[in-house]
């Protein structure tokens, strides 16, 4: 451990000089240098010769000291990455379930968490207004009871998953890859409810508020109010949902009610839902315009200044994988060769085709079983098992292919400076003996 | 508000022979007077008692909510815990500004967020603009503009795979 945390130290304080030694000047890593990363992770890594020049190595990739863990009733102990605004991802491993359980839910706040409604939660109100015939005011019993319930098991995901892997670094809460939750939603279709109040020609955005409270304390700013098109609004899995997985949304989802807008960003999927209104322009809260949940059409350079005014909204998420029956760090014993493998794979508005494993830095792959999702929207189940060649350190890499052909790039793709939609394929360290 | 729900038995029966004695058009006066009171029927009965029970829901219900409430409020001073971490300006590197840093940042937001992040000088300046025109933050100028966002720059550099160094940034 203490060769490790100085080799990061060193890093840290000088970087050409610690880059020089771990890959040394011509780039390959070996020799002395390999012999000292090797030191450095306590094993030795059997496919080096295969490893990118510049790539530390996964298991080094930890910011030094260990990420806080987050203590909160009704929650597990997901990594803490700020108080306030709350936010807490959870760790790859913890996402093994089929559907995803609310402790294990990550958490993303832009505001401050509003005290829970302690009144009937069915007398919770929520506007429907705007560009539409009939403006609608239903307390969350009259929603209930006059539009159809569905139950579907939906991803949400941060527009910002995977943002630790751009490089530079960009703005924003530095996830890795556990920004992602697949839990059993249960409401109504927001397509319903805008067509019982009669949309007008005209109604071809949405925009959304809720109840968060804005962290400057400023009760006449919104934390969050983003807003899509009017065609993701009326797809039917998209839901003003009342049920997390059978029970009431815990509090700091959303309770009692929120939006549930699969596969794009999950600050489509407003907490606290108290108002949609319709409109006949791009919404411009909080959230909207700029670099906010943007990207480049003609990619930047990265690290560049740009105010984002010819990017565009994200709209589908990227496909992504996730390795979840075994964490980032396992140490297995001397002499294990096969390792089963299983996870989760995901494509925003489209499915995934294919996942790929690699245990050579990418020189070769292993075709992985993907399963149906029960239903549009759901993530998919992956499994299959790959082949050691001996003891030491590897890293399994994770690529999944969605149903148009598109794979997981290596690296964070499209720079942009609030770091959104960064797919580069996962990387598991683990050591073997 | 304190009644026992006997009491309020009690209370409900006396509005419903109340009643009774006007529906039965008996001048007031002679109540004191006349003779035996009246027994009461079987409706009126009936009605004190549903009267009576709806009452104790809605005792029931006024205690309930109170309940909720304060459970609401605890639960929200224990988030308020978890939202406010007790920091103090030691938690960011020593050095010229940090005094002013801590101050002026944590009005909205903890430091888990600046010590967290690595930008250039530029970039961090940048951000200065970002936070009052999107996040409504007072704005920063002049030589506490350039105060903060040098020790900004100095302590929380770009720290990110050092090799890539692009060949079109200045």
């Amino acid at each position: 451990m203490a060769r490790e945390r100085s080799l990061l130290e060193l890093y840290a304080q000088d970087p050409e000089r610690a880059d020089a030694l771990a890959f040394g000047r011509r780039g390959a890593l070996k020799g002395t240098a390999l012999a000292a990363m090797g030191a450095a992770l306590g094993a030795t890594i059997p496919f080096a010769a295969r490893m990118p020049q510049g790539l530390l190595p996964a298991a080094l990739a930890q910011p030094a000291g260990g990420p806080a863990t987050l203590r909160m009733d009704g929650k597990a102990g997901l990594i803490l990455l700020g108080e306030r605004p709350l936010v807490a991802e959870t760790p790859e491993s913890m996402l093994d379930d089929d559907v995803t359980p609310a402790d294990r839910f990550f958490i993303r706040n832009n505001g401050g968490i509003p005290e829970r409604f302690s009144a009937d939660p069915k007398t919770w109100r929520i506007r429907i207004d705007g560009e539409v015939n009939t403006p609608l005011d239903l307390t969350l019993g009259e929603l209930e009871s006059r539009f159809e319930l569905v139950t579907l098991r939906l991803q949400m995901e941060c527009g910002g998953n995977g943002r630790n892997a751009f490089v530079p670094e960009t703005r924003g809460n530095q996830w890795g890859n556990g920004a992602i939750s697949n839990g059993e939603w249960t409401g109504v279709r927001l397509r319903d409810v805008i067509r019982a109040a009669g949309p007008k020609d005209t109604a071809r955005f949405t925009g959304h508020f809720g109840a968060d409270p804005h962290l400057s304390g400023d009760t006449s700013r919104q934390a969050i109010s983003r807003g899509m098109p009017i065609a993701k609004a009326m797809e039917d899995t998209t839901l003003i949902a009342l049920r997390l997985n059978g029970e009431p949304i815990p509090l700091v989802h959303g309770f009692p009610v929120r939006l549930i807008t699969p596969g794009w960003p999950g600050s489509l999927s407003q907490k606290w839902l108290n108002r949609i209104t319709l409109r006949a322009t791009p919404h411009d809260g909080p959230g909207m315009g700029g670099t906010s949940y943007r990207v480049p059409v003609k990619p930047i350079v990265p690290g560049s200044s740009t105010n984002g005014a010819d990017f565009v909204d994200i709209t589908s998420m990227p496909v992504r994988a996730l390795l979840t029956n075994m964490a980032h760090g396992t140490r297995l014993p001397a002499g294990t060769r096969r390792l089963d493998l299983r996870g989760h794979g995901w494509a925003g508005d489209l499915t995934v085709r294919a996942v790929h494993v690699s245990t050579d830095f990418g020189a070769s792959w292993a075709e992985m079983r993907v399963a149906e999702p029960p239903n549009r929207h759901s993530w998919q189940r992956w499994q299959g098992s790959v082949e050691l060649p001996s003891d030491g350190y590897f890293e399994i890499w994770t690529r999944a292919t969605d149903s148009q052909g598109r794979m997981q790039p290596h690296a964070a793709p499209n720079w942009n400076p609030q770091g959104y939609a960064a797919n580069a394929m996962a990387r598991t360290a683990i050591l073997v003996g | 508000m304190s009644l026992s729900s006997l009491e309020k038995g009690a209370v409900g029966l006396a509005c419903a022979l109340g009643l009774l004695v006007l529906a039965m058009d008996v001048p007031a006066s002679r109540r004191a007077t006349g003779p035996a009171p009246l027994t009461p029927t079987p409706a009126a009965l009936a009605t004190a008692e549903a009267d009576s029970r709806a009452a104790a829901r809605r005792a029931e219900a006024e205690r309930l909510d109170a309940e909720r409430a304060a459970s609401a409020r605890a639960e929200a001073e224990r988030l308020a815990a978890i939202q406010n971490p007790r920091e103090s300006e030691d938690i960011l590197p020593a050095g010229h500004g940090r005094e002013e840093v801590f101050a002026r940042c944590t009005t909205c937001h903890n430091t888990a967020i600046i010590r967290r992040s690595g930008f250039t000088r530029a970039r961090w300046d940048e951000l200065m603009d970002w936070m009052t025109e999107k996040q409504g933050m007072a704005p920063l100028e002049g030589d506490m503009r350039g105060l903060v966002v040098d020790y900004l720059a100095q302590h929380f550099p770009p720290r990110r795979n050092p090799r890539n160094t692009n060949p079109f940034l200045n």
